[in-house]
């Protein structure tokens, strides 16, 4: 038999994430029904509010879904209660690397992409739209990515923030 | 400092249960207050303001000869009214009371601080005494009160408690807005739960209206001002013209056919068109016409004349000016009601107002009613279709901390018999209601929602969804996770009803201003005591009777009404109003006649008047309210409030500025 516990996930979240309480949700799903992270994800954002509050962040972390998130911040604009589970994803994120759980290897490849290149990838000719279809970025009438003059002063910048090299 | 007549007084100090004695020491108070001045005998008792309790104090003031009473209890909101009563039971001027609030000032909000909170309740009972030896008895203030009611709105508890004042013998004046009276409940089909023809069980209380000998009805008019208090308002109204006599027609409904034009109908919620000369309803009360000055192509080009042409009776008028009607009154109920939340603008993200196939609850209502701009039959406003896949969405704005934090209480009820007139109506129809928690706590309303969430096509869905879209065929779509099957769905209704949050009327919020009645952060009027006296307001001789007072459904709505009819009967009934007599008094031998409190008393209630010469402040004790603001300004200490005069709060200042 399971058991809802306090952990000090939840007080790591509740320090990340300031106003926007997870314990304020009343699961009326309307984070989920609009998110597109959702539609391939097991873990649903309201499922991830309403675990986090019960003390099983940790399943949570272990779970695709904090990775999944495409932080378009629909779930925040509408939250109904403003708890925003795109705040409690992030808190998650930070909790996760700092216990040491590694992301999927997409994403460490992304995150070190930005590192030597500046962008996700080193030339981003199309955009994933929410039916994950690749649209190239021309047809939208969108310009292309423009890389950093310099990257060194880049790299500067981005490590003054803690952006690290994953490896 | 002097003191008149020796002072005794009784200190009685409250463990309210354990409210006051788990956290103040309330023997402790009791100790220190016996060696205060002029304290004859201090006490204490679990509840002081039970009959064993007030009988100590009864008892002590006949056999000890005492003369000034301190309770040391709760908020005097709650109890003066009782402690004063005791004290004339025993024979005392009941103004000879001061109390001492050691319950929400000390034990409720220092809790965890029991040491300073019994610290704070001594010097609080200190400050009560150093008043109370000052106390002087007063004369409560007596005035007849006007027997004749006014009610605000004429929806269903307006019409309700106009009807309770009649039949009790005494004169309502009914004002309503609209041209008919009926508001909201006149729009509706049927109503939950039992699926009455809501017209029918209507239209009768409002012909009786009309009828009754003891109710004035003023539709199409406006309260434009409202001075006086308890027991005698005077109120202006402004009666908009018609420009049709209403001693002359008929009703016979000629003008209406033969008018030309046409314009949305407000009453159709702008789905249907009305003439421009109409009956906002067939069954409208009175069952006279309005001429819309606006859209009168007479009044804009000087041409047309039809309806006078027509009007067998001779009955249109086009000289007809605004009247202004002035009446007396006793009481006063409000009943303005409600409006629906404007989502059109406040949230497009479910296309209300973008896709004519997203309607509102209220706007199904009159699509589904006989009298409604499809004759009853269901058709869907885009293309006049019958919609065969309904989706329905609850607590759209309610329940929101972006928009309405409040549950509507009829939303989920209304969706329910709406899904019942769906199917009802168009047998292969399938409808999916879109839930948060399903609200069904009336009576009978479970029975109700068991009965249509037994039938084959009526789905319901724990979720709610965050979007709706259209595609470029005009067709409705939309994703919600269904908590319950745990799957996402998508949905592609030909109709959308949104089951929107209600607002309060927005003329409401002027007419609280006016009445200095207080609103709740929502808008909605705030009542005295939520729980014990829901129908009362912050003002005397006010009352509040429907979705005024917050959402709630009908059966709760004529509850209330005719609650706030019996309050405003029992006033009329004793005929004399009686007030607290902490009002301001002018000292005219100090008065310099300056001014300066005439123009600053919020209420009117000082006049400046000729003597000797030059002038001085005189106040009308009926308008003062006690606020005080004029003896704070007055700068030759002219002026005073009675029961709060300088004599009496300096040493009570004095006590808590110098601790003990
Ligand atoms: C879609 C929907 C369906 C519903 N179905 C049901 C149901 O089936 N069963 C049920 O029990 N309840 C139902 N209700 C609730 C019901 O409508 C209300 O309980 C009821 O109408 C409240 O009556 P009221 O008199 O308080 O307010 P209202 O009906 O709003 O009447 C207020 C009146 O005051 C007038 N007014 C406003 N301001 C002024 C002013 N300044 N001066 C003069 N007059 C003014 C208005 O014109 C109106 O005539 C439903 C509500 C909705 C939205
Ligand atoms: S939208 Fe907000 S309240 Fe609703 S389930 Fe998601 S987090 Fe909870
Ligand atoms: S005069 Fe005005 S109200 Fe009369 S019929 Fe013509 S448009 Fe209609
Ligand atoms: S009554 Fe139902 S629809 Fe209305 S806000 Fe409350 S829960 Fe939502
Ligand atoms: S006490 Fe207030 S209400 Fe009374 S006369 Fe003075 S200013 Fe006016």
């Amino acid at each position: 038999m399971q058991t809802y516990a306090q952990t000090d996930i939840l007080d790591a979240v509740r320090g990340v994430i300031g106003d926007h309480r997870p314990e304020a949700c009343y699961q009326c799903m309307k984070c989920t029904s609009g998110c597109p992270a959702a539609k391939v994800s097991e873990y649903k954002p309201h499922m991830m509010v309403i675990l986090t509050k019960a003390g099983l962040a940790e399943e949570v972390m272990k779970s695709g879904i904090i990775w999944a998130c495409s932080m378009c911040l629909k779930c925040k604009e509408y939250c109904p209660q403003d708890v925003a589970p795109f705040d409690v994803v992030t808190a998650l994120k930070n909790v996760a690397i700092s216990k040491g759980y590694r992301p999927p290897e997409m994403l460490v490849g992304m995150s070190n992409n930005v590192l030597d290149y500046g962008c996700i990838m080193d030339k981003p000719m199309t955009i994933t739209t929410t039916d994950f279809e690749e649209v190239s970025r021309k047809s939208l009438g969108l310009p292309d990515i423009v890389h950093p003059k310099d990257m060194e002063q880049f790299k500067k910048t981005v490590a003054r923030f803690g952006f690290r090299r994953l490896s | 400092m002097k003191v008149a007549e020796e002072p005794k007084v009784g200190v009685y100090v409250c463990h309210c249960g354990v409210n006051i004695a788990s956290v103040v020491n309330v023997k402790a108070v009791v100790e220190y207050a016996s060696t205060l001045p002029n304290v004859e005998v201090a006490k204490d008792y679990p509840f002081m303001c039970s009959d064993p309790g007030q009988n100590i104090v009864i008892e002590d003031i006949k056999s000890k000869g005492l003369n000034r009473i301190v309770v040391a209890s709760c908020s005097p909101r709650m109890h003066e009214p009782t402690f004063r009563k005791a004290l004339e039971r025993a024979g005392l001027n009941p103004y000879l009371l001061e109390m001492a609030n050691i319950r929400e000032h000390c034990s409720w909000v220092h809790e965890k601080q029991p040491q300073e909170a019994t610290e704070k309740a001594k010097d609080l009972v200190a400050a009560a005494v150093a008043k109370a030896r000052m106390l002087k008895p007063l004369e409560t203030i007596k005035m007849p009160a006007v027997k004749r009611a006014l009610v605000i709105g004429g929806g269903v508890a307006g019409i309700r408690a106009a009807l309770d004042i009649a039949n009790s013998g005494f004169e309502v004046y009914l004002v309503e807005t609209r041209p008919s009276i009926g508001g909201n409940m006149a729009r509706l089909d049927k109503t939950f739960p039992t699926l009455d023809c809501s017209q029918c069980i209507l239209t009768p209380m409002m012909v009786e209206v009309a009828q009754h000998p003891n109710i004035k009805l003023l539709t199409y008019s406006e309260v434009k001002s409202i001075d006086g208090s308890v027991g005698n308002f005077t109120v202006k109204i402004l009666k908009k013209p018609r420009y049709v006599k209403e001693d002359v027609c008929t009703g016979c409904g000629v003008c209406e056919q033969k008018c030309p034009y046409t314009v949305p109908s407000e009453f159709n919620l702008g789905l249907g068109k009305r003439k421009v000369i109409y009956f906002e309803f067939p069954q409208a009360v009175p069952l006279k016409p309005v001429l819309d000055r606006e859209n009168c192509v007479y009044f804009k080009k000087g041409t047309c004349r039809a309806c006078e042409k027509f009007c067998p009776t001779k009955a249109i008028d086009y000289t007809q000016q605004p009247q202004e009607i002035t009446v007396d009154v006793g009481a006063i109920i409000l009943a303005t009601g409600y409006g629906l939340y404007d989502v059109k603008s406040k949230m497009p993200e479910y296309r209300y107002g973008l896709s004519k196939n997203v309607i509102t609850g209220l706007e199904l209502e009159r699509l589904t009613s006989a009298t409604g701009p499809t004759k009853g039959h269901i058709l869907r406003p885009g293309d006049k279709k019958e919609p065969k896949d309904v989706a329905i969405i609850l607590c759209v704005g309610s329940r929101d901390e972006k928009h309405l934090d409040y549950c509507c209480r009829f939303g989920c009820v209304a969706g329910i018999k709406h899904a019942y007139y769906i199917v009802s109506h168009i047998p292969d129809a399938r409808v999916t209601i879109c839930y948060t928690d399903i609200r069904a706590f009336g009576k009978g309303y479970e029975d109700f929602y068991a009965r249509i969430r037994s039938l084959d096509n009526v789905q319901f869905i724990r979720g709610r969804p965050m979007e709706v879209f259209e595609d470029s065929n005009g067709s409705l779509y939309f994703d919600v996770f269904d908590q319950n099957t745990n799957r996402l769905i998508r949905l592609n209704p030909d109709l959308v009803v949104l089951e929107t949050g209600v607002v309060p009327d927005p003329s409401f919020e002027q007419i609280a201003t006016v009445l200095k009645c207080s609103r709740g952060p929502d808008g909605f009027a705030l009542e005295l005591h939520p729980k014990l006296r829901p129908t009362e307001t912050s003002v005397d001789g006010v009352f509040l009777a429907g979705v005024v007072q917050g959402p709630k459904d009908i059966p709760d709505t004529v509850a209330q009404a005719g609650a706030a009819a019996a309050s405003a009967i029992a006033l009329l009934s004793r005929g004399e109003v009686e007030s607290v007599p902490n009002v301001a008094s002018v000292n005219q031998e100090l008065c310099s006649g300056c001014g300066v409190c005439e123009p600053i008393c919020p209420y009117t209630a000082i006049v400046l008047e000729a003597r000797n010469g030059g002038r001085v402040a005189k106040v009308e004790a009926t308008k003062c309210k006690g606020c005080g603001a004029c003896a704070a300004a007055c700068p030759s200490g002219a002026m005073t409030q009675l029961g709060f005069e300088d004599k009496q709060i300096i040493p009570q200042l004095e006590v808590l500025a110098k601790g003990r």
